[in-house]
């Protein structure tokens, strides 16, 4: 189960990509915490965690593919 | 060579530091050996700012953030050290090479900068109670009062008062008042009260401001911590202790030598002193110094292998202890969704201490952090989504997340130890490590665990994890040359000198025989004050 997971968390690429949007000063709103009150934050990550799921279960299966292929994991 | 001096000091961390400062007030011409390195590219990069203005405005934030090779995005799985940001990382710079460690699980942090691993420590300050002390070999009568000498060195703000700082702050009076807590602390804070707190006092818990040396008003040319939230990054107007700070003001002093650029790799008893071999690295020339006393402020781990260098035992296993160490992503069920002070210090802002019912001795010590500074891409990289799903689950839990770290003792266990796998001439050797828990160790300390995260889930906070770095990750390492009142052979004797070198003494958690559930530093820099005495003694007794 941990190594299927592993497959859904950002790559190298994504993760440096993230880093660098975040150490931009134009960006500084992206990555600015949102508080608008524990339910809208309780809502908001349960449809954020909805929305995500399909794309969750794809990279898993694409890391599982690409693993039984023989290549990297994406 | 050089001209003989009266002490020889090999280390610049706090043990090193303090020890110097001890010896050269009394007197005596003392010479440091390190190689010293220190952030030559980072340091005055850093705007004097608060972290919300830096990310806002600055331009240049990018090259200490994520460092000039991007060194500041961590790409393995957690693992020791993964901590230090770039303006930090020279803390660690050579060590692979001159510093060698076998692959083992056991991967120590280890330094040879200039301040040590004290160049990053995370400034909590602990004592131990007597019969820590004296479970240490540490001789408790009498001991409390170099903590306070310490305090009053280095600056350490905290409330001696508060319930789990009776037991980790207790009779401190030289200390100055308590850094003021950030919203997700106070909301903690505020929940332990009334019933709550009785219910958890009776269930073994207890709670308190973090003691921390750092300054909550100035100091000696130091400033109070301005709350910008950038203690990771910069030195926050020198108010985080650091054991450059002593080591700069002892340089104006005709009796401190420091000697950087040298690796020390062995040692001779003579009849009057001690022979140190150095290599000076910049130029590679070997060096000789004489001293009439040498005290090892290595580390445990490197005060070791230099000992079992430089006295030719190779392959002979001593014992090592480590704090075994985990850490909770948690929620802050009263901060989530709610704005978050803009205002606040980065390091740790409350210490739970909690005494398992009817097995007292399991004692777990509990730091709890907020997370803002260390930047948001390092948790998204943690969680099994999409960039796009994490960071917005990311922003929408930050202000609500706390990092508890909880440490537990460590006892002396033929699992656990060091060797050297050779004797080196010139370098230091490799070193092979053992490090395992036994099955009942492990128990034990899961079972603490819970009953710590028990106690949280009471004041609102919620483990979302449980992250083990691994077996090194506390980096609170001792043991290696442990107190043995009589006899022969390896050890130390209580008033700190090698059994096998006498003229040499162990200034560092080497010589310690447990290993307390709490942080190590405040009591290691006691005891190098104590060591320092004893060698002054020594000194003055044979002069």
């Amino acid at each position: 189960m941990r190594q299927l997971l592993q497959h859904a968390k950002p790559n190298r690429r994504e993760i440096q990509d993230l880093a660098l949007r975040e150490t931009d000063p134009g960006r500084a709103g992206q990555f600015a915490p949102i508080a608008r009150g524990p339910l809208l934050a309780v809502l908001a990550l349960a449809l954020v965690l909805l929305a995500a799921l399909p794309f969750c279960l794809l990279r898993i299966l694409r890391g599982v593919m690409s693993r039984n292929v023989g290549g990297e994991p994406t | 060579m050089t001209a003989s001096v009266d002490v020889a000091v090999v280390g610049s961390g706090p043990s090193g530091a303090l020890a110097a400062c001890r010896l050269v007030r009394a007197g005596f011409r003392v010479v440091m050996l390190d190689v010293g390195h220190d952030d030559d590219i980072y340091r005055a990069r850093i705007p004097d700012l608060p972290f919300s203005e830096l990310r806002r405005t600055d331009p240049g934030q990018r090259s200490y953030f994520l460092g000039d090779a991007l060194e500041g995005i961590p790409t393995d799985d957690v693992r020791v050290g993964a901590q230090l940001t770039p303006p930090r990382q020279f803390v660690t710079r050579d060590t692979e090479a001159h510093l060698p460690c076998l692959p083992d699980a056991f991967q120590p942090m280890q330094s040879l900068a200039l301040g040590g691993l004290g160049a990053a420590w995370g400034a909590a300050s602990f004592t131990y109670s007597e019969t820590e002390l004296q479970r240490m070999g540490i001789p408790a009568r009498g001991f409390q009062r170099y903590y306070n000498e310490v305090a009053r060195d280095v600056g350490i703000s905290g409330d001696p008062a508060d319930d789990a700082s009776r037991h980790c702050f207790a009779a401190v009076t030289e200390h100055l008042p308590p850094l003021a807590l950030d919203s997700g602390a106070r909301a903690v804070w505020q929940a332990y009260s009334g019933k709550r707190r009785e219910r958890l006092l009776a269930a073994g818990f207890s709670l308190g401001r973090t003691p921390l040396a750092v300054l909550s008003c100035p100091v000696a040319g130091r400033d109070a911590n301005p709350y910008f939230d950038m203690d990771f990054w910069s030195e926050s107007r020198r108010s985080v202790f650091r054991p450059r700070y002593l080591l700069e003001a002892l340089q104006s002093e005709p009796g401190f030598f420091l000697e950087r650029g040298h690796l020390v790799h062995g040692f001779k008893q003579q009849r009057d002193g001690v022979e140190i071999s150095s290599t000076h690295l910049p130029t590679r020339r070997a060096a000789i110094f004489q001293a009439r006393r040498l005290v090892l402020c290595a580390g445990a781990i490197n005060s070791a292998r230099l000992a079992l260098n430089a006295l030719q035992l190779p392959e002979q296993p001593v014992p090592l202890l480590c704090n075994p160490y985990v850490y909770l992503p948690c929620i802050n069920r009263r901060m989530l969704g709610r704005a978050a002070d803009d205002r606040r210090h980065s390091l740790s802002q409350l210490v739970g201490i909690y005494e398992p019912p009817g097995s007292p001795a399991d004692v777990v010590s509990l730091q709890l952090y907020s997370y803002r500074s260390l930047l948001l891409f390092k948790l998204v990289k943690e969680i099994p989504l999409p960039p796009w799903a994490g960071l917005l689950s990311v922003r929408l839990l930050v202000n609500s997340l706390s990092i508890v770290g909880l440490h537990h003792a460590d006892v002396p266990d033929a699992r656990r130890n060091l060797r050297t796998v050779s004797v080196e001439n010139g370098r230091l050797p490799a070193l092979r490590f053992e490090y395992a828990r036994s099955p009942a160790e492990e128990k034990t300390e899961v079972r603490a665990e819970r009953g710590a995260a028990r106690m949280l889930r009471r004041l609102g906070v919620f483990p979302c994890a449980r992250l083990a770095p691994g077996p090194a990750s506390s980096i609170h390492y001792a043991g290696t040359i442990p107190v043995r009142p009589q006899g022969d052979g390896w050890g130390s004797h209580p008033d700190g000198h090698l059994l096998l070198a006498p003229h040499v003494y162990v200034g560092d958690s080497s010589s310690w025989r447990y290993l307390p559930a709490k942080g190590l530093t405040f009591t290691l820099m006691a005891n190098a004050l104590r060591v320092a005495d004893q060698v002054i003694a020594d000194l003055r007794g044979n002069a």
